[in-house]
């Protein structure tokens, strides 16, 4: 056997990428990729910053985000309050980061089970394709055609109002976008050779939908749900904002800015502050969207 | 009749194009003994490749099916089994080897993990075992640093290591028919050769048939017992390896040969066949290679040849009129 072994040897490649960087070398050439998009590496280091605060939150609060102060009702921005105070006098700046939290969970947990949801009917769509695939396809043209929001305010006006219903509203009308990207992902990975030599191997369907397609679905996920977050927190504060959501007791973004609105002319920092907050978040998730899709994605890089 | 370890019979396959369907296969014969290597030559779009993936059932991801005919291996009816069963011989019984090897291995599992995945599905082997029995195959096709290649993933890996590593991955459960499509063709010439010799070693070890598929001449007479030529979805000859060279009987298979440049003979211009291989859409009437053909008759342009055993021999057949002068008429036996 040796003879055999010596003829071809390993080729130069092979021993220089050896030496325990071959594995991490992807991960390595992502990070190079993105972290050179500055804008989408700042809007990265502001999610950050939103997740240590719906973390750390109550440590951080200068008043309790419930109290109400009846001394100091809807005053402006100030030493005391830095955002001001709302028409109870509680602390504006306070329920922003009470609300961070709330905001976050609402919209993440919604867009992780449209991305569950839609990863799966698009992996059995694109892999099994005839009638389920049709079947899947046309549910989702039919969830595409109405306005996002439209579909939202139906499945809560059904459901009642409520947080967790808007989790369920979002999820629902996310969960296509999901299912329609996967599924040409995973139109793609059924065609190529290794997903063949896999199965001339004798590795069944679920094996091969998990093991050699699902994971080249992975970065459009990722993507996919950075994209999603935005457009999760911009539906999630609306529905509130309708009245449809968080209760207006909830420290909710949405909820504030609707409260804020009745105070308009006489305290409008009341609604400034929410919504400045409500746009950079959902600016950052779209950035940091837009800088993975142009890391992750082999087809536009420079 | 003693069993054969592959017999194919009338073997046709369709593919759905447009509204029509088109025979990509139309009524194919042929067998492999044990310990035998069957060579399938043939141009690109004579249906060797359908051939073997219908062999292998594997047309479901195409829009092609069999239409007719059978596959035995070792006496079962492949075109029957179920799923279920189909998924238990092929890796098992039956293992391939595709053209590429650069994109025949996923490219985010390490070598170790895709290598171990037969081994797991078909001989039920824990993670420790397989991970040995992986590690053992890496060397029975001469791979240097086994153990650490197992960590690599495909794209650390030369042409012709992920070859030996596919070819690995057919041979880890000890199947008793590989088929090889075209397995050196992407390959560099010097390494060609490597996979050649260590095909025929593994052969010869493992005393398991072998359907090569390949369009390369060279290969053939390098690996092959018999060799099977194809013509446009359609045996045209069946002969022993060294009589097909020494006397090839079918214009088409003369026409392969003689577009093989030859190193003792100073020739200026190398012979062609001219034309292409017909659009399966547009087939000619009668035989299939007429319009290309250089001896071909008025008779060749209406009426298709059988395929006929050549002087009475079970062992050497041809369709062509020329090679069956006396029995014009009988058309042979079907």
């Amino acid at each position: 056997m040796s003879n055999h072994s010596t003829a071809e040897g390993a080729p130069p490649s092979v021993a220089a990428s050896r030496g325990g960087s071959g594995s991490n070398s992807r991960v390595r050439a992502f990070f190079h990729t993105f972290s050179r998009q500055w804008l989408a590496m700042a809007a990265a280091c502001f999610i950050l910053l939103l997740f240590i605060i719906a973390i750390f939150g109550p440590m951080m609060m200068p008043y309790d985000p419930q109290a109400p102060d009846y001394d100091a009702l809807m005053e402006g921005p100030s030493r005391a309050h830095w955002a001001g105070t709302d028409e109870y006098g509680r602390d504006i700046l306070s329920r922003l980061i009470e609300g961070t939290r709330l905001t976050l969970a609402v919209s993440l947990s919604a867009v992780l089970i449209a991305a569950v949801l839609g990863t799966v009917l698009g992996l059995l769509s694109g892999y099994y394709g005839g009638w389920l695939d049709r079947l899947i396809m046309r549910g989702s043209d039919v969830l595409f055609s109405f306005p996002d929001l439209l579909l939202a305010i139906g499945i809560v006006a059904i459901l009642g109002p409520g947080l967790i219903n808007v989790v369920i509203a979002v999820a629902v009308f996310g969960t296509p976008s999901f299912a329609r990207i996967i599924r040409s992902v995973t139109l793609s990975a059924k065609e190529t050779l290794f997903v063949e030599a896999a199965r001339s191997m004798g590795a069944g369907n679920g094996r091969i939908i998990w093991r050699h397609i699902f994971p080249e679905t992975v970065s459009s996920i990722i993507v996919n749900i950075s994209m999603r977050i935005g457009g999760a927190i911009l539906a999630a504060a609306s529905l509130s904002f309708l009245g449809m959501g968080a209760k207006t007791s909830e420290p909710d973004w949405g909820a504030m800015l609707s409260m804020g609105r009745d105070y308009l002319s006489i305290a409008p920092h009341i609604v400034y502050f929410p919504g400045l907050t409500i746009f950079l978040a959902v600016l950052a998730f779209n950035l940091v969207g837009d800088g993975l899709r142009d890391a992750l994605d082999p087809k536009i890089k420079p | 009749m003693a069993q054969h370890l592959l017999e194919v019979q009338g073997l046709k396959t369709e593919f759905k194009r447009g509204g029509g369907r088109i025979m990509a296969v139309s009524g194919v014969d042929f067998h492999i003994k044990k310990g035998e290597v069957l060579g399938l030559v043939g141009e690109s779009g004579c249906g060797k490749s359908v051939t073997s993936l219908s062999i292998m059932r594997l047309l479901k991801d195409t829009p092609g099916r069999i239409a007719g005919g059978s596959v035995r291996f070792e006496g079962t009816d492949l075109t029957t089994l179920g799923d279920t069963e189909m998924r238990r011989i092929r890796g098992n019984d039956m293992a391939m080897i595709f053209q590429e090897p650069m994109t025949s291995l996923n490219p985010v599992l390490r070598i170790g993990k895709q290598l171990e995945e037969p081994i797991r599905i078909h001989l039920g082997y824990g993670r420790k075992q397989a991970r040995e029995h992986a590690i053992h195959m890496l060397r029975l096709v001469g791979i240097p640093r086994a153990e650490e290649v197992i960590h690599d993933y495909p794209h650390q890996l030369s042409g012709g290591m992920r070859q030996r590593v596919m070819i690995a991955m057919a041979m880890s459960c000890s199947p008793k028919l590989l088929i090889a499509d075209e397995p050196t063709t992407a390959l560099d010439v010097t390494i060609q050769a490597q996979i050649l010799d260590l095909m025929k070693r593994l052969k010869e070890e493992q005393d398991m048939g072998m359907l090569l598929i390949t369009h390369d001449l060279g290969v053939v007479a390098e690996l092959c017992d018999r060799v099977v030529v194809m013509y446009a979805g359609r045996v045209v000859e069946e002969a022993p390896v060294r009589e097909l060279f020494a006397d090839p009987q079918h214009p088409y298979t003369k026409g392969l040969i003689q577009s093989v440049p030859k190193l003792r003979h100073k020739v200026r211009r190398l012979d062609s066949i001219k034309g292409n291989v017909p659009d399966l859409s547009q087939m000619p009437a009668g035989c299939k290679f007429a319009p290309r053909c250089q001896f071909a008759m008025e008779q060749c342009h209406v009426q298709e040849p059988e395929l006929v055993a050549v002087n009475g021999r079970s062992d050497r057949s041809s369709r062509c009129f020329l090679t069956q002068e006396p029995q014009v008429e009988g058309g042979g036996e079907g």
